[in-house]
C-alpha cells in the first residue's frame, strides 16, 4: 500500500519528539547534546503556532549564546526545574504530583497511577533515576515507547496492535500529560532566564496539542462531548 | 425578567454620609484634608538625587580576589595575557599552559567573563559568516497534520501529501493535511496539490531555522587591568613579601624558594622538615603552610602537585639571595 510506509514515518518523527523532548526535561544539556543542537535544522512552519514560536526561541537563544552556554543553560536548569525555596511555588517542578495534589507534594497519587501504567507496559525505571516517575521526562518517555511499539506492531502488520498503543498513548497524554503540563508550561514562562527553557516550555505545550489532534485524527476520536470522549471503530486500511 | 433587573439598579443619589450630617465644601476640601503634598525647593532636589559612585576597577579585581580564593593569580595572568587583542580560546589555551592541572569550576572564559564585568578586560565579538555548504546533522522532528496522519492511514494518500520529506518543507504540512481532510477527488486535483506541496529547492532553506555559528569573541585587557597586573605580578610583590617585619624570615624564605627550585619541587612535609628546629619558628609558631601560602599570594610558587618554583620565583631568588651570605 502506498500510504504504509509514510505512516510508519509519522510514527517514527512521533517517536523521535517525544525522545527529543524527554532528553531536555531530563537533565541538563551536556557537550554532546548541545553539539547536536547546533547542528540541527528546525522546522521554521510546521503549522502549529506554539511549536513554531518555541523552536524559534531555542535556536535565537542558541545562536547568540557565549563560550560559556553550558554554564548558563545548567544555572538555568535549576531555575526553571528546581529552584530555591520550599514553598512549592519556586520553581516550574517537573513532577505530575506537585500539580495535581492539593499541597504541592511529590509522590502523590499520580506518581502511583502512571507508576501502575509503567508496570502493566513491563517497564522498570533504571537504578540510576532517583527521582518520581512522574517526572515529566519519563511520562514523555514513556509516550515514545507506546510509540515505539505501535510502530513495530504497524511494521509487522498488526493494525489493530498498533492502534491499541495509539489509544493508550492518548489516554495518556488526555489523563495525564495532557491535563497537567499545560500548568507547568505557565510556571516555565516564570522561572527560567533564558529563552532556551521558556522556549522548550512553548514547544512541548504546542507539540502537545498538534500530537492529541493527530492521535483524534487516527483514532477517529470524536470531540470531547460532555459526557467523556467518544471512541468509534478505527478506520482500517491496511490489507 | 426586566422587573428583576431593577433590583440591581445603582441610585445616583444615594448620598453614604448623609445620616452624618458632614458637609463637605469641595472648595475647601483642599484645606481640610489630611494629606498635603510636599513643596520642593530647586535646593530640595539637588540634595535629593545622589550621583551612583561606580567602584573603581582596582576595587572591583579587590572584590573578585576575596570572592574567589586562590584564584588571584590565575584572574591577574589572564589579564596579563590580553596585553595583546587574543581570542577566547588563545586565551584559553595560553591559561591552560600556565596553569596546568587546574581544578578550578572557573572556566577561562567565565573567567574572562568576569574580568571584563571588573572593567580589567574589554570585549568583541567578531561574527563568522554561515557555512550554507557544512552538511548538517540532522533535522529536528517536525510535525506530521493530524489530518494527514489519518489520511495515510486510513486513506493510503501518497507520502509526501501526508509526511514532510526532505524535498518538501515542514511548513506545507498543514496545506497537506487540508487537502487531505477535504479530500482530493480527481487525479488532476491530486497532482495539483502534489505540485503545491513540493518547495523549490531555494525555498527549502527558508522552511528551517538554524542555529548560527558561535560568534568569536576577542579580548584586550584595559589599562586599569594592567595597572593592576603590574602591581600584583613581578619582582616586586615578592621582595615585599620575603622582606615582611624587618626581614625577620627572609632565610626562611630562601630555604623555600630553594627548595621549590630543586628538580622535582618540594612539599610542605619536606620542607617542614627544613625548618625544623628554627629558633625563629618558635615564637609565633609557624610552619612551612605559612611561607608557601605567602608565596603563592605573590606569584613566587605554584601547586602542580608539587610546590614549583616560578619564573619570577626564580629571578628573586637569584637577585636578592645570590650575594647574601649567611641567610
Amino acid at each position: 500500500m502506498a500510504g504504509t510506509q509514510n505512516f510508519a514515518e509519522i510514527l517514527e518523527g512521533r517517536n523521535a519528539m517525544y525522545r527529543f523532548l524527554s532528553r531536555l526535561f531530563r537533565t541538563e544539556v551536556d557537550q554532546e547534546l548541545y553539539d547536536t543542537l547546533r547542528a540541527m535544522r528546525f522546522p521554521a512552519k510546521t503549522g502549529n503556532s506554539k511549536v513554531d514560536t518555541g523552536y524559534r526561541m531555542i535556536v535565537d537563544y542558541l545562536s547568540t549564546a557565549t563560550s560559556d552556554v553550558l554554564t548558563q543553560l545548567a544555572v538555568d536548569y535549576v531555575h526553571a526545574f528546581i529552584g530555591s525555596g520550599n514553598t512549592g511555588y519556586s520553581a516550574a517542578y517537573p513532577f505530575e504530583s506537585v500539580y495535581t495534589s492539593p499541597k504541592r507534594l511529590l509522590m502523590q497519587n499520580a506518581r502511583d497511577e502512571v507508576l501502575a501504567l509503567y508496570r502493566a507496559a513491563g517497564l522498570e525505571k533504571q537504578d540510576s533515576w532517583k527521582e518520581g516517575e512522574d517526572h515529566i521526562s519519563l511520562e514523555l518517555e514513556y509516550e515514545a515507547i507506546l510509540g515505539e511499539r505501535a510502530l513495530e506492531a504497524y511494521n509487522e502488520g498488526k493494525e489493530d496492535e498498533c492502534l491499541n498503543y495509539m489509544l493508550q498513548q492518548y489516554y495518556f497524554l488526555e489523563d495525564h500529560l495532557g491535563a497537567w503540563y499545560p500548568m507547568m508550561a505557565a510556571d516555565m514562562q516564570k522561572f527560567p532566564r533564558t529563552d532556551f527553557y521558556k522556549g522548550l516550555g512553548v514547544l512541548t505545550s504546542g507539540y502537545l496539542e498538534s500530537d492529541k489532534a493527530l492521535l483524534r485524527e487516527v483514532l477517529e476520536i470524536e470531540d470531547e462531548a460532555e459526557e467523556g470522549v467518544v471512541v468509534t471503530e478505527p478506520a482500517s486500511s491496511k490489507d | 425578567m426586566a422587573d428583576d433587573f431593577k433590583v440591581f439598579e445603582i441610585d445616583d443619589s444615594f448620598d453614604p454620609l448623609e445620616d452624618l450630617h458632614i458637609d463637605v465644601d469641595e472648595e475647601d476640601s483642599e484645606e481640610t484634608s489630611d494629606y498635603q503634598l510636599p513643596e520642593f525647593s530647586p535646593e530640595d532636589e539637588v540634595a535629593l538625587v545622589e550621583p551612583v559612585q561606580e567602584a573603581s576597577v582596582e576595587e572591583r579585581m579587590e572584590q573578585l580576589f576575596k570572592g574567589m580564593p586562590g584564584q588571584k593569580m590565575r584572574l591577574l595572568a589572564a589579564v596579563d595575557l590580553c596585553r595583546e587583542r587574543i581570542s577566547l580560546d588563545d586565551l584559553s589555551t595560553a591559561l591552560a599552559t600556565q596553569f596546568p592541572g587546574d581544578k578550578s569550576v572557573y572556566s577561562p572564559a567565565r573567567i574572562a567573563e568576569l574580568l571584563e564585568r571588573a572593567g580589567a578586560l574589554s570585549a568583541e565579538l567578531e561574527e563568522i559568516e554561515q557555512d550554507t555548504e557544512s552538511e548538517q546533522a540532522s533535522d529536528a522532528p517536525a510535525l506530521a497534520s493530524s489530518a494527514a496522519a489519518a489520511a495515510a492511514f486510513a486513506e493510503g494518500k501518497e507520502g509526501e501529501e501526508a509526511y514532510g520529506q526532505p524535498e518538501v518543507g515542514a511548513g506545507v504540512e498543514a496545506e497537506a493535511g487540508a487537502e487531505a481532510e477535504t479530500g482530493v477527488n480527481t487525479e488532476a486535483e491530486a497532482d495539483a496539490a502534489h505540485e503545491a506541496l513540493v518547495i523549490p529547492e531555494e525555498e527549502v532553506e527558508e522552511a528551517y531555522l538554524v542555529v548560527a555559528p558561535p560568534a568569536i569573541t576577542y579580548y584586550t585587557a584595559t589599562v586599569d587591568g594592567l595597572t593592576m597586573v603590574d602591581a600584583h605580578m613581578g619582582i616586586a610583590p615578592i621582595v615585599e613579601a620575603i622582606n615582611e617585619q624587618g626581614g625577620k624570615y627572609r632565610h626562611v624564605y630562601k630555604a623555600v624558594l630553594q627548595a621549590a627550585a630543586a628538580e622535582g619541587g618540594t612539599t610542605a612535609k619536606q620542607l617542614d622538615t627544613v625548618l625544623e628546629g628554627d629558633p625563629v619558628l618558635e615564637e609565633p609558631r609557624r610552619f612551612s603552610t605559612y611561607f608557601l601560602r605567602k608565596l603563592e599570594e605573590v606569584d613566587a610558587l605554584r601547586w602542580l602537585d608539587v610546590w614549583a618554583i616560578t619564573d619570577a620565583g626564580r629571578s628573586v631568588l637569584d637577585a636578592e639571595f645570590a650575594n647574601a651570605e649567611g641567610e
